[in-house]
């Protein structure tokens, strides 16, 4: 007796739709799995033969073949375990086959006969929904990741006796089970504690980060210790655009298939993640047998926050090369290479020197090799990358005293909002969203300068003797700060700021004497 | 061929510089002290000193000598005519001097520009301007060549085209520190580097405080530019004024702390040096080169504009990050409503036309303004 149901399964973030078949027919008593298992898929047999029998079903004494197709496709995880008892109970003639056509099951079980929660459950429901599936059962942990996921039905159990009866119910249930599932709920924005009317002084920090979050551009802080660095930059997913539908998605899949989605994850909110210095490049870029997301994918459309930078080991900072290039991580493994995504805005934090009071040289005693020392461990292709430098300057306290006056996170985000609709229009035609984005052969369609403006930057190129890359990477800077103020036409002005934050970051670089 | 032996002799950090000299009257010359025996030594030297004395012809040291005079690296001996005039009455003078390059000129005047090592801006600006003006004028700068003031005052000299001279607290062919290898090389060219120690000798810290006597000796005038109170530059200073040499400072904020211990010597009664010019009158000499520089300088501030000048204005020669310039913008009548996009563009501006520095958010003057 043959019987097949379909499920979901995934690789890196690709997810894939699962057609489980189950044969019983006579024979020696047996049952066996195929179809490239990991060893969690073929420890499946075990639960589901305990948690069935637990519910009151017994399996047939007979010869069981399973098999998860496609074949090829390496499967693991838990999630296999409800689409296989469902199949079986298929084989026994439980259900009516053709009522579950169009039906896909994810779900682990344990011994007593509860639905567990699984990994991944989004992403697989996204891709189930794109294969033509019109239902889903799910563990209930699961539900409320997929109850994003727009046109789909969403049936979510605890127990498997639920299930059973879900199934078996031939008088109408289906349907009474059907209606069960709760419609497709849009996220809402989390409320912020943290605003940046907190911060007090700082204008031209502020004024930074408003163009870094304005057009994706990396940002880096120098200043002594106490000045508000990692004040300002928690709340800079404040000032970011709320995630657009299809981002949110993106970005709880990502957290969905690394095990991290909790309550705090379902707002349109951006990430933000601010790791110890003591990660190892695994924790940040992803790893393990099964290669999990890691840090720079949790980040995804998000902050990354790396505080205190030199003290990062220079093997983790080298890891971020490549992603903040080709905005995704790329894990190889024997079995196929997995791909997540990490297209994040890298937000860094440095004191100017080991005591952080440099160059205020009343207080700051480090040698000039220490301070050397210190900033060489920032290697030089990971601050070619980043495009404005700011300095932390410390507060008067006059400007602790004012009120009133600063800015507030609402009115940076309208205008981060105005500046990105302003981009949004710019690139409508070409795989570009964000200035920074923009490929040097491509600076010059999208960022006309004036012929003032042009000398003017040419007097800077051989001033500061620039390279190519900064020279462009101004450019694009200068078309965001642009863009904030909505002007059509970058101008001098846009320039000098532009240079001026380039410059910021340059310090750093410099040779001493 | 005395030299040679002398040579030998200097080798000894273990013997004084006086007893080596006193050697040296008793025995009449360096070789007759080289092939003296255990017992005529033992009139002035003990047991030790004998020992490592009598071991050290067996250990290569004509092959060192041989070296040195390949690296065209020169040993004058006490009693040497070339032996600088400056160095023959100070106290515990050397008894030979390595060189490398040449002396400073007896009939030339020379300054000592001494200063810390981790100095400020003012420091920085100061030791150049005043390295490169009385070098102009003719007069050798010399110094320790160490980070620092030190340094930059020597690369004001051979900047402006004058003589430089470095004193160095290890061998005359070791560069210490090793990034100024630029101005080690420079200096060797245009005037010396000059040692008491034998090549090779490594920068050991019980070294530097000795040197500092020989800066001091070779110098007719010490001029302090940035010192805290316990430092190095001091002890110089304390040198000098035994060696009987005139001593100016150059005078700070009472607040910074690297002013300190120029402050405090003025209050013991040091000369003041306000500009290179005074200091040039005050050793005699006509400084009216650089009154025409000056007018030069007036002539450019005429190309900028009255933001530009209200802003060059409230910069000083010490670096601000950008907030404290902004901060001082609002008391000032034409630019208290200046955005700081527009701040910076002035800024950018005036970094172009060369009167501003830009590290990183921080400005600064390149020179005082006057206007």
């Amino acid at each position: 007796m043959f019987s097949a149901v379909y499920s979901g399964g995934i690789f890196g973030m690709q997810a894939y739709k699962v057609r489980v078949e189950v044969d019983i027919s006579p024979g020696l008593p047996n049952f066996e799995m195929v179809g490239s298992l990991g060893s969690e898929v073929k420890e499946a047999k075990e639960r589901v033969v305990v948690a069935l029998r637990n519910a009151g079903i017994t399996i047939p004494v007979a010869k069981i073949t399973l098999n998860l197709s496609p074949a090829r496709i390496r499967k693991d995880g838990t999630g296999y375990d409800l689409p296989i008892a469902t199949a079986i109970l298929g084989c026994m003639h439980y259900f009516e086959p053709k009522d579950f056509e169009d039906t896909a099951f994810i779900g682990e079980l344990s011994l007593n006969g509860e639905i567990r929660g699984v990994n991944g459950c989004l992403p697989m429901v996204l891709a189930l929904k794109e294969e033509g599936i019109r239902t889903v059962c799910v563990p209930e942990d699961n539900a409320r990741e997929c109850l994003l996921v727009p046109d789909i039905k969403i049936v979510s159990f605890r127990y498997l006796q639920e299930f059973l009866n879900f199934l078996c119910d031939k008088a109408g249930g289906i349907q009474k089970y059907r209606s069960m599932g709760t419609d497709y709920h849009d996220l809402e924005p989390k409320s912020v504690t943290e605003d940046f009317s907190d911060v007090y002084g700082q204008e031209h920090m502020k004024r930074a980060v408003m163009v870094a979050a304005a057009g994706f551009h990396h940002i880096l802080f120098s200043g002594p210790p106490g000045a508000g660095k990692t004040m300002i930059a928690k709340r800079i997913p404040g000032i970011m655009p709320s995630l657009q539908k299809e981002e949110q998605l993106e970005v709880l899949s990502i957290y969905s298939i690394a095990g991290k989605l909790d309550q705090q994850m379902f707002s349109v909110n951006r990430p933000f993640l601010s790791p110890h210095h003591t990660i190892s490049p695994q924790a940040l870029a992803g790893g393990g047998r099964i290669p999990k997301p890691g840090l720079l994918s949790l980040a995804h459309k998000g902050v990354l926050y790396l505080d205190e930078m030199p003290e990062f080991a220079s093997n983790v900072l080298e890891v971020l090369r490549q992603p903040m290039e080709d905005k995704k991580v790329e894990i190889a493994r024997s079995y196929g290479i997995y791909k997540y995504p990490a297209d994040f805005m890298l937000v860094c934090s440095l004191n100017p020197c080991p005591c952080g009071y440099f160059p205020d040289r009343n207080r700051c005693r480090c040698t000039e090799s220490e301070i050397k020392r210190y900033i060489g461990k920032l290697s030089g292709p990971i601050l070619d990358r980043i495009d404005i430098g700011v300095e932390a300057s410390n507060i008067h306290i006059r400007d602790l005293a004012k009120e009133g006056v600063c800015l507030s996170t609402a009115e940076m985000k309208s205008r981060v909002e105005k500046a990105r609709k302003l981009q949004k229009m710019r690139y409508e035609k070409s795989h570009y969203s964000f200035n920074a984005g923009v490929h040097a052969r491509d600076v010059e369609k999208y960022c006309i300068l004036g012929k003032k403006e042009k000398d003017f930057l040419e007097k800077i190129y051989e001033k500061n003797k620039l390279s190519v890359r900064s020279y462009h990477k101004i450019i694009k800077l200068a078309r965001t700060i642009a863009d904030l103020e909505e002007e059509e036409e970058i101008r001098a002005v846009h320039l000098a700021e532009a240079v001026s934050y380039n410059n910021g970051k340059n310090y750093f670089l410099k040779e001493g004497q | 061929m005395d030299e040679k032996y002398a040579f030998y002799l200097s080798g000894f950090e273990n013997i004084t510089n006086r007893k080596k000299e006193e050697m040296f009257q008793a025995f009449g010359s360096a070789m007759s002290i080289y092939n003296a025996g255990e017992k005529k030594l033992s009139i002035f030297l003990n047991s030790a000193q004998i020992d490592s004395f009598l071991a050290g012809k067996n250990a290569g040291w004509e092959k060192k000598y041989e070296n040195m005079m390949n690296q065209n690296i020169r040993f004058i001996p006490f009693y040497d005519k070339e032996y600088p005039y400056r160095l023959r009455h100070i106290e515990d003078k050397p008894f030979g001097i390595f060189v490398k390059g040449r002396l400073p000129r007896e009939h030339k005047k020379s300054v000592a520009i001494i200063g810390a090592r981790d100095c400020s801006e003012y420091g920085r600006f100061v030791a150049e301007d005043f390295g490169s003006k009385l070098a102009a004028a003719g007069i050798s700068v010399i110094s320790g060549m160490a980070r620092g003031v030190d340094g930059i005052a020597m690369r004001g000299a051979l900047k402006a085209g004058g003589e430089a001279f470095g004193v160095l607290g290890c061998g005359v062919d070791v560069c210490y520190p090793g990034s100024n290898r630029s101005l080690y090389e420079e200096t060797q060219r245009r005037g010396g580097i000059i040692s008491e120690y034998i090549p090779g000798t490594a920068p050991l810290a019980l070294h530097f405080p000795k040197r500092n006597r020989i800066i001091s000796g070779l110098a007719d005038v010490v001029l302090v530019v940035e010192a805290r109170v316990k430092s190095g530059t001091l002890i110089t200073v304390d040198m000098a004024l035994e060696q009987g040499k005139d001593v100016y400072v150059i005078p700070g904020r009472i607040t910074d702390s690297l002013s300190e211990g120029c402050n405090g010597l003025i209050l013991q009664g040091c000369g003041v040096a306000l500009n290179p010019e005074q200091l040039l009158r005050d050793l005699g000499m006509d400084p009216n080169n650089s009154g025409n520089q000056q007018n030069a300088k007036e002539g450019n501030y005429k190309q900028l504009s009255l933001e530009q000048l209200e802003m060059l204005s409230l910069l000083s020669l010490d670096l601000q990050a950008l907030p404290q310039i902004m901060d001082k913008l609002k008391d000032n009548t034409y630019l208290k409503n200046f955005t700081l996009p527009q701040t910076m563009e002035t800024l950018i501006e005036l970094v172009i036309a060369g009167f501003v520095k830009n590290e990183g958010s921080y400005f600064g003057l390149l020179q005082p303004f006057s206007h």
